[in-house]
C-alpha cells in the first residue's frame, strides 16, 4: 500500500509500523500514523488492541516527538521490553527493535529498512492474540471506530457527529427541548421570528435571565441544542439590523455562550456550521419514507423564518445526510488501496461518483432561483434577510459559509488537493482548527493515505479512468464546484448589489468596486487550486465503426453513426449525457495552410502557454512545449477564421481589404489558408507568423487558436452494472458543409465543418491514419430521464437531434416499467428518418409511439404492424411542419395530458427537446399554442397564463431542452443593427428586456423567466451589456446555453465608425491625446453603469411586496420591511447617487469638455457637484434618514400596528423615496443616452457637428442632483404637513 | 499664446511636401524618399484627395530577406546584403497600395499646435497629415512644432 505519513502541519513523518508474527491471530503489519500509538487490551482507547490478561488495558503507548519515535510504558502491571530488556521509562525506538507486550512480540520498523520480523521466542505464544479489524486498517477507519467507541461511552456526540452510514450529521436527531430550567432559552428561540418581525431582538435578549450553562448545570446531552440556541440568539442581537448594537451582547446571552463554548472546546464563541445546519432540524414525519427529503424537515431554531432560510439551511441538511454513505465509500476506497482489492475500489469509487452526481442533479438544485420552482430561493429577499445573519460577528472567528460544509473538507482531502493557498483555501484550512475534534481527526487521518498515489502505482486504465471520473465529477470541469460557481454567482451578484455588502467569507465593498466579480473570482481561482490535484480530462479512444445512417438522404446532408472503442478506459455514461471530443482538421486542409504559411511542416513552433495546456488534453502530447507546424494546425482552429485571429493579421498586415471585411463581420467567410492566400498577393510575408518569437502578437499560436471540445449526445447505452465501464460509445454526427460567395469580402469555396469532417469521414477509420482521440464525458444537470420510470416522457427531435433520444429509447425499453414513451421527428424527408430500424422495432413491441413530420416530403407516416413485426408506411399527404405535427388534434389532446401534472389531473411528464435553435423555437410556440386551445380561463389575462404553463414546466424541470447551432455560413450585413441607445431603455416590464451578449441583441422577456438561474439575475443585467456577468458563468462555453439564446436574438449591437478621429484632454497628467472610439466608450461605459445601478435599485425596492417573515401576507409591511427599504435608500445615497456624481462623472466632463470646447475649466463638473453638495438642501436630505430612523424606532418601541399614523407616515415616506431615487437615475440615464445618441447619429462627425449637443447632455447633470434634493425635501414636508404627528 | 498668430496647425505646416499617387508603384515611391528626405510619404489620388501614409520603414522591411532566403543564398551577411539589393529591385514594379496606412491619424489646419503636439508625442509619430475636408493641404512634424513654438515663447 501506499500511503504518506505526516504531522498536523504538514512536514513528512517518517514512515513506521509494527510487525506482528506469531500467534493463533496470524501475522499482521500496523501503520504507525498517529501521534499517539496505544497498545493495551481497552476496546475503547487502544490503538493496537493485544487481547492477553497479561497486557494492562493501556499498556505502553509509542509518541513521535518530532525526531523520531518514543516508546513508553504507561506504568503497565506486567511492564514492557524493548529487545528482551526490561523498559524503564520511554525509549526512543530503532529500526528492528522488538516490542514485547504481556505475550506477543512486535517488531518496529521504520523507513525503507527492512527488518525481518523475528518469531516471538515465547512459551505463552499460544495465548490469545486477537488482531483487531483496527490493527489491519486504514487511519481514517481507526479514527471511526474510535469514535464509535467515545461516542458510545459519552452517551452524547459533542466532540462531533461521525459515523459510516450518518457521515457528518448526528446519530439521533436533536433534542426538540432542553430541561425546564432553561425554558426560557427554548421559549426565546420560538419566538425569534417574531422578534425580528417587530425588530425587537435587541430589547427582548437584554431582558433574558442569566442561565448557566456550566457542566453541573447543563448536561451534555443538551449542550448542542443550547449552543444552537444561544448562537443564533447572539447573531440574532448583530444582526437584526445593519446598524452595530450600542451596547454590548446582554449577559444572557455572552456568558452562556462562553461557557457552551469552552465545553464544546470551541477556539471562541461562534456560530458554527453544527449550530446552523447539521444540528438546526426536525422531521416532520419521522416515519416518512424519505426522512431526510427538504419536505420532511423543518428547522428547529430559525430567524426570518422565509422559504429562502427554510430552503438554504434544510437543503444542506438533506444533502449532509445523503452524502453520509459517501463518507463510508471514501474509507472503504482507502482499505480497498490498503488491500490491493482494485475490484472494491472500481466499486467504491463508482459509488462516490454516483453520490456527488445525485447531490448536483437533485439536492443542490433545490436551491432554485427559478420562480416557478417549488423551492424557490429568491436571490434578493436571501441576500437581505438571510446572507448577512451568519457573518461572524467577532474579529478572528469563523462563520458557516459553504467553506464550513464538511463534506466538501472530506473530498478535498480525499482529492488529494494539497494547495490551500487562495483566499478561499487558506479560509478552509482555518476553518479546520474550529471543527470539533472528531472532524478534525478523521480530516488528519484522511489524508494520510493517498488514493490517487495507489492507482497511479497499480496503472490500471480502467481504475484510472474510473478514478478520473470521481475526481471530475467533484472538482473538474463541469463537475459539482463548477455548478456551485455559476449557481452562486446569481445569488452572489445580487446579494452584493442589493445585500448588505458582507458575505460570511468577508467580502465587502462598494457598487463600482463591483465585489461580486472578485467573489466569484475567488471561486474560481480556488477552484483552479483544486484542479491541479486533478487527473486530465479526457479519456483516449479510437473511431471503430463510421456509418452511413440516411444513405437515401440528401448526398449534401450525410448523417453518420460514430462508433468510438472506449474499453479499458473506465468511461460510464447515463442516457442523455453528452460526449466531448477534440476534433482534428484533416491532412488536405493542412497541407493548404502550410502552402499559405510558405511552410513545410516540420518547423518546430515554442508552444505559448495557453497552447502548452490545450496539447496536455490531446493524447500522446502531454506535457509537450514543441510541436511540429504541422501538428499545430492539425489541433489548431483554423476554419471558419475568428475574429481574434482576424484582427491580428490586420495589425501585422494592415491590410485595407481584411479591416473592411473585419468592419462588416464577414471574417468567417474566411478559412486561414485562403485569407493567407489573399494577404499574400497584396505583400504580406507569411512565414513572419511562425518566425516570430512566441512573444509577439502575430506569432502562430496567437493567430490560431487552439481548437476545443465539441459537445455530442451519446446515442449508445452502457450497462451501469458493469465495474469497468462502457465498452462503446456511438455518436451521431451530421456532416455540416456550406458555401461562401464571391464578394468583396469574402471568396467563393465549398467549406466543411471541421468536427463533423474528422468524425463522420471514413478516413477516421483507415487504419493507417486511425488515431486516438480524446473523449470526454460531460453529464448535464438537467437532461436525464425521469428518476421514477413510470413516467411518461416525450421527445421532439429534429433532425440529428435524435442522438441522445436513441439511448432513452433503448433503456426505457430495456427496462419496461410502464411509462409511456413518444418521440415526435421533424425531418426534411422520410429518409432522414434516422435508425428508423430500431424505432420500428420499439414500436412494434409496444414501447413507443412515434410522430413525425416532413419539411420537404408530402408524406403520413403510419405504423403497420405485422406479425412480431412491422415498419412505418408512408402514404401521399402534406408536407408538414413540427408545429402542425404538435397542433394534429389527436397529438394535441396527448400532450395536453402529458403537460399537466399529476395534481391537475395530467400525466406529469417530462419534455425533451433535441434540435437546433429554430426548431426548439417551433416546438416551445406550439406546445404554447396547445396549452391556448385546452385553456378554460377568460380571455384576460390569457396570454400571460398560457405563457406560466410552460415557464412552471420549466421551473419544475421537466422541460428539458438540448438546443444546438450548426453554422451554415453566417449571411453578411443580413442580422438588423440595433443601437445601444435602444438597448438602454429596455430594462422594465413596460418596455421590456433586453440584454446585450457578445455583441448581439437578445430578447429577454421570455427567455427569463425559461433561464435555470431565474429572472432576477436577467433584470440585473437587463438594458445593457451582459458579456462579462455570461462569460463569469461560463455560458460562453456551455453551446446549449448559448444555442438557447439563439431562439430570442432581436439582431447585433450597431457598431459606430470614427475612424481615426481622436482629441485633446487636459488628464491629471497634463495634455493627452484621446481617440474619439474611446470617448464613445467612456460614454456608453457610463450609461451602462446607471441602468445597472437601476436594475439594482427595482430590484432593492422590489422587497416592498416580498414576503419577509415566516409566511406573512408579501404586502404586510412590518417594521422590518421598513428597516430594509430604508437601508436601500441609505445604500442609494452612498453608492448610487455617489456613484452617478463622483470621479466617474468628473472624467467624463474632462473628457467631453477636452474634446468639444477649449474654453472650459476641467474642474467645472467637481466645484458644481461641490455647491450643491454643500447646499442647505442636500445636507437635510443626508439627515432625511435619521429622521425616518427615529420613527422607525418609535413604533417599534410602542409596538405600533400598521393602522398607526406613524406607520403610514413611514409606507408613504418609503413610497416617496422609490419613486424619487428611481426618478433621478432615470434622469441621469436619459442625459447619457442623450449624448450616446449624438455618436450615434454623427460618428465621426460627433464632435464637428454635435460637440454642443454632447457639452448640454453633461451640463445637464448637476441640475439633476439639485432638483432631487428640492422634489425629495417637498415631498417630505408636504408629508409632514399630512401627517401632523 | 501670445497674439503673433502662430496657434495653429495651419501656421506651422509644412505645405510642400512628398507626394506619391496611390497607384504608383515601389521604386517610384523608394526614389521620392530618396529625394525628399522624409520618412513618410502622403498618397493621394489623382484629385489631390487624401488616401493615406506610407513609410520608409514598411518599404525596407518588404526587401529584407529572412533566414531561409539567407540561408539559401550561401548564408553570409555578404548574401544577405546581396538579396537585399535584389528584393528590393524585383520589388520596384510591386504597387503601393498593399503598404499604404489607409486610415492615418490626421490633424485639421484650424487645430491649435499644442493638439497636434500631444498626438504626435502620445503616439509616438513623427509626422502627421493636415487634411482639410478630405484634401492634404500639408504636414506638420515634431520639427515644424519645435521650430514654431520655441520661437514664439
Amino acid at each position: 500500500m501506499v500511503a504518506r505519513f505526516k504531522t498536523m502541519v504538514g512536514e513528512t513523518r517518517a514512515l513506521a509500523k509494527l510487525v506482528v508474527e506469531g500467534g493463533p491471530g496470524g501475522t499482521g503489519s500496523f501503520p504507525v500514523v498517529k501521534h499517539l500509538t496505544v497498545i493495551g487490551r481497552d476496546t475503547a482507547s487502544a490503538d493496537v488492541l493485544v487481547e492477553d490478561p497479561l497486557v494492562s488495558r493501556r499498556h505502553a503507548r509509542i509518541a513521535w516527538d518530532g525526531a523520531g519515535y518514543v516508546l513508553e510504558d504507561l506504568a503497565s502491571t506486567n511492564g514492557t521490553t524493548v529487545n528482551g530488556e526490561p523498559l524503564v521509562g520511554a525509549r526512543r525506538l530503532e529500526p528492528g527493535d522488538r516490542i514485547g507486550v504481556g505475550a506477543i512480540s512486535v517488531v518496529f520498523e521504520q523507513g525503507g529498512g527492512a527488518v525481518r520480523p523475528e518469531p516471538v521466542p515465547d512459551d505463552r505464544a499460544t495465548r490469545a492474540l486477537r488482531i483487531p479489524q483496527s490493527f489491519s486498517s486504514v487511519p481514517s477507519r481507526q479514527v471511526l471506530d474510535s469514535v464509535a467507541a467515545t461516542n458510545a461511552r459519552l452517551g452524547h456526540e459533542n466532540l462531533g457527529f461521525l459515523s459510516e452510514e450518518r457521515g457528518f450529521t448526528p446519530a439521533t436527531p436533536p433534542p426538540l427541548e432542553l430541561p425546564p430550567a432553561y425554558a426560557a432559552w427554548d421559549e426565546i428561540a420560538a419566538r425569534l421570528p417574531e422578534l425580528w418581525r417587530s425588530i425587537t431582538v435587541r430589547p427582548a435578549l437584554r431582558d433574558l435571565p442569566v442561565l448557566d450553562a456550566g457542566e453541573e448545570a447543563l448536561p451534555d446531552e443538551c449542550l448542542l441544542r443550547a449552543s444552537v440556541i444561544i448562537s443564533m440568539l447572539a447573531h440574532s442581537y448583530h444582526r437584526i439590523s445593519a446598524e452595530p448594537p450600542r451596547l454590548p451582547m446582554p449577559d444572557g446571552v455572552q456568558q452562556p455562550w462562553e461557557q457552551i463554548s469552552r465545553r464544546l472546546d470551541r477556539l471562541a464563541p461562534h456560530l458554527s456550521y453544527s449550530d446552523l445546519i447539521l444540528c438546526n432540524w426536525k422531521l416532520k414525519d419521522p416515519n416518512c419514507g424519505d426522512p431526510f427529503g427538504l419536505d420532511n424537515l423543518e428547522l428547529l431554531v430559525s430567524t426570518v423564518d422565509n422559504q429562502e432560510e427554510n430552503v438554504l439551511y434544510l437543503m444542506q441538511v438533506e444533502a449532509h445526510y445523503e452524502m453520509g454513505p459517501l463518507l463510508g465509500a471514501i474509507v472503504r476506497c482507502q482499505e480497498a488501496a490498503l488491500r490491493d482489492d482494485t475490484e472494491a475500489l472500481k466499486r467504491d469509487l463508482i459509488s462516490i461518483t454516483e453520490a456527488i452526481q445525485q447531490f448536483g442533479t437533485k439536492t443542490f438544485m433545490a436551491l432554485n432561483p427559478n420562480p416557478y420552482s417549488d423551492t424557490f430561493v429568491d436571490p434578493v429577499v436571501w441576500a437581505k434577510t438571510v446572507a448577512p445573519f451568519a457573518v461572524p460577528i467577532a474579529e478572528g472567528t469563523v462563520g458557516p459559509s459553504g467553506v464550513g460544509a464538511p463534506a466538501f473538507h472530506m473530498l478535498d482531502t480525499f482529492f488529494g488537493r494539497h494547495a490551500y493557498d487562495t483566499h478561499l483555501g487558506k479560509e478552509m484550512l482555518q476553518m479546520r482548527s474550529w471543527y470539533p475534534q472528531h472532524w478534525r481527526d478523521f480530516f488528519d487521518a484522511l489524508g494520510e493515505v493517498s488514493v490517487a498515489d495507489h492507482v497511479e502505482r497499480i496503472a490500471d486504465p480502467v481504475l484510472e479512468g474510473i478514478y478520473k471520473e470521481a475526481a471530475i465529477a467533484y472538482a473538474g470541469d463541469g463537475g459539482f464546484l463548477t455548478q456551485h460557481k455559476i449557481k452562486a454567482y446569481g445569488y452572489l451578484d445580487l446579494a452584493f448589489k442589493v445585500g448588505r455588502s458582507v458575505t460570511i467569507g468577508g467580502f465587502s465593498g462598494s457598487f463600482a468596486d463591483r465585489v461580486w466579480d472578485l467573489a466569484v473570482d475567488e471561486l474560481t481561482r480556488s477552484h483552479e487550486e483544486r484542479e491541479r490535484a486533478l487527473p486530465r480530462p479526457g479519456h483516449p479512444a479510437a473511431i471503430t465503426e463510421v456509418e452511413l445512417v440516411n444513405p437515401d438522404g440528401d448526398p449534401d446532408k450525410t448523417v453518420t453513426r460514430v462508433v468510438f472503442d472506449v474499453t479499458g478506459t473506465g468511461m460510464r455514461y447515463a442516457p442523455g449525457d453528452r460526449c466531448a471530443v477534440l476534433p482534428e482538421n484533416r491532412p488536405a486542409l493542412v497541407d493548404r495552410t502550410l502552402t499559405a504559411l510558405r511552410a513545410t511542416g516540420s518547423e518546430e513552433v515554442i508552444l505559448t502557454g495557453e497552447w502548452r495546456d490545450a496539447v496536455d488534453l490531446r493524447v500522446g502530447h502531454e506535457g509537450t512545449t514543441t510541436l511540429p507546424l504541422r501538428t499545430l494546425l492539425r489541433f489548431g482552429h483554423i476554419r471558419p477564421v475568428g475574429r481574434e485571429t482576424a484582427k491580428i493579421l490586420h495589425a501585422a498586415s494592415h491590410n485595407g481589404r481584411l479591416r473592411r471585411i473585419i468592419e462588416s463581420r464577414a471574417e468567417d467567410q474566411w478559412e486561414l489558408w485562403d485569407l493567407l492566400e489573399m494577404l499574400t498577393a497584396a505583400g504580406f510575408d507569411p512565414k513572419r507568423l511562425w518566425k516570430v518569437h512566441p512573444g509577439q502578437a502575430e506569432h502562430i499560436c496567437r493567430v490560431v487558436p487552439m481548437e476545443s471540445f465539441r459537445m455530442y449526445s451519446i446515442s449508445s447505452t452502457m450497462d451501469p452494472q458493469s465495474l469497468d465501464g462502457a465498452e462503446e460509445l456511438t455518436l451521431t454526427v451530421g456532416r455540416l458543409q456550406y458555401e461562401t460567395d464571391d464578394t468583396a469580402l469574402s471568396a467563393a469555396h465549398h467549406r466543411f465543418g471541421t468536427a463533423s469532417s474528422f468524425l463522420g469521414s471514413p478516413a477516421a477509420v483507415d487504419g493507417e491514419t486511425r488515431t486516438d482521440v480524446s473523449l470526454r464525458v460531460v453529464h448535464p444537470p438537467r437532461f436525464g430521464l425521469p428518476a421514477d420510470p413510470t413516467t411518461p416522457i416525450v421527445m421532439f427531435a429534429g433532425g440529428t437531434g435524435i442522438a441522445p433520444f436513441r439511448s432513452f429509447v433503448h433503456e426505457r425499453a430495456a427496462h419496461d416499467s410502464g411509462g409511456e414513451n413518444w418521440l415526435f421527428v421533424g425531418s426534411r424527408t422520410r429518409h432522414e428518418l434516422l435508425y428508423r430500424a430500431e424505432l420500428e422495432s420499439a414500436v412494434a413491441q409496444g414501447r413507443l409511439q412515434v410522430r413525425a413530420a416532413f419539411s420537404r416530403d408530402p408524406v403520413e407516416i403510419r405504423f403497420e404492424p405485422e406479425g412480431d413485426g412491422g415498419g412505418f408506411r408512408f402514404e401521399p399527404g402534406e408536407a408538414r411542419h413540427i408545429g402542425d405535427e404538435i397542433l394534429r388534434d389527436d397529438n394535441a389532446e396527448m400532450l395536453w395530458r402529458m403537460l399537466r401534472s399529476r395534481a391537475d389531473g395530467g400525466e406529469g411528464a417530462h419534455f425533451y427537446v433535441c434540435g437546433r435553435t429554430g426548431f426548439a423555437g417551433s416546438v416551445m410556440t406550439a406546445l404554447e399554442a396547445v396549452v391556448d386551445r385546452f385553456d378554460e380561463g377568460p380571455d384576460d389575462g390569457r396570454e400571460e397564463r398560457v405563457r406560466s404553463v410552460l415557464y412552471r414546466l420549466v421551473g419544475e424541470e421537466r422541460y428539458l431542452q438540448d438546443i444546438f447551432t450548426t453554422y451554415t455560413g453566417s449571411h453578411i450585413d443580413a442580422a438588423t443593427t440595433i443601437p445601444a441607445s435602444e438597448v438602454v431603455v429596455r430594462n422594465n416590464p413596460d418596455d421590456g428586456y433586453w440584454m446585450v451578449i457578445d455583441g448581439r441583441v437578445y430578447d429577454m422577456n421570455t427567455f427569463g423567466h425559461l433561464h435555470p438561474g431565474g429572472f432576477k439575475i436577467i433584470q440585473a443585467y437587463a438594458g445593457m451589456d451582459g458579456t462579462a456577468a455570461y462569460r463569469k458563468v461560463l455560458h460562453h462555453v456551455n453551446p446549449e446555453v448559448d444555442s438557447m439564446l439563439g431562439m430570442y436574438e432581436l439582431g447585433v449591437v450597431r457598431r459606430l465608425h470614427f475612424g481615426q478621429e481622436w482629441g485633446t484632454v487636459v488628464a491629471p497628467d497634463g495634455l493627452r491625446s484621446m481617440s474619439l472610439a474611446d470617448a464613445y466608450r467612456a460614454w456608453i461605459r457610463f450609461l451602462y453603469r446607471v441602468v445597472e445601478m437601476e436594475n439594482a435599485l427595482q430590484q432593492d425596492y422590489g422587497l416592498k411586496d416580498q414576503t419577509i417573515i415566516g409566511d406573512d401576507d408579501p404586502t404586510a409591511f412590518p417594521p422590518i420591511k421598513f428597516q430594509y427599504l430604508l437601508e436601500t435608500h441609505d445604500r442609494f445615497m452612498v453608492n448610487y447617487l455617489a456613484g452617478t456624481t463622483g470621479d466617474a462623472l468628473e472624467d467624463l466632463w474632462a473628457v467631453t469638455s477636452g474634446f468639444c470646447t477649449s474654453d472650459r475649466d476641467v474642474r467645472w463638473m467637481a466645484t458644481e457637484l461641490a455647491r450643491i453638495r454643500d447646499g442647505e438642501e442636500a445636507d437635510t436630505i443626508r439627515r432625511l434618514s435619521g429622521e425616518i430612523q427615529r420613527r422607525i424606532d418609535d413604533i417599534v418601541e410602542r409596538g405600533a400596528d400598521t393602522d398607526d399614523p406613524t406607520a403610514k407616515l413611514l409606507r408613504e415616506y418609503c413610497d416617496l423615496l422609490h419613486a424619487e431615487d428611481r426618478r433621478y437615475l432615470a434622469e441621469v440615464k436619459a442625459a447619457l443616452r442623450r449624448g450616446v445618441m449624438v455618436f450615434e447619429e454623427l460618428e465621426r462627425d460627433t464632435i464637428r457637428s454635435g460637440g454642443h449637443r454632447l457639452m448640454a447632455a453633461i451640463e445637464g447633470v448637476p441640475r439633476i442632483l439639485a432638483d432631487y434634493h428640492s422634489r425629495l425635501l417637498s415631498g417630505v414636508v408636504s408629508l409632514w404637513l399630512d401627517h401632523p404627528t | 499664446m501670445n497674439g503673433r498668430g502662430q496657434t495653429q496647425v495651419k501656421d506651422v505646416m509644412t505645405v510642400r511636401t512628398a507626394r506619391i499617387r496611390h497607384n504608383s508603384n515601389l521604386q517610384h515611391a523608394a526614389e521620392l524618399v530618396a529625394m525628399s528626405n522624409v520618412s513618410d510619404l502622403m498618397v493621394v489620388d489623382d484629385d489631390d484627395g487624401f488616401c493615406g501614409v506610407l513609410s520608409e520603414g514598411d518599404i525596407l522591411r518588404t526587401a529584407l530577406p529572412d533566414i531561409d532566403q539567407i540561408l539559401d543564398e550561401g548564408g553570409s551577411l555578404g548574401d544577405a546584403f546581396r538579396i537585399f539589393v535584389d528584393k528590393g529591385r524585383a520589388l520596384s514594379d510591386l504597387p503601393i497600395t498593399s503598404l499604404v496606412i489607409d486610415e492615418p491619424l490626421i490633424v485639421d489646419p484650424d487645430d491649435h499646435v499644442a493638439r497636434a503636439a500631444t498626438v504626435l508625442l502620445d503616439r509616438q509619430i513623427r509626422l502627421l497629415p493636415v487634411v482639410k475636408d478630405g484634401t492634404l493641404v500639408g504636414t506638420v512634424s515634431r520639427a515644424d512644432l519645435c521650430r514654431a513654438i520655441v520661437g514664439t515663447l
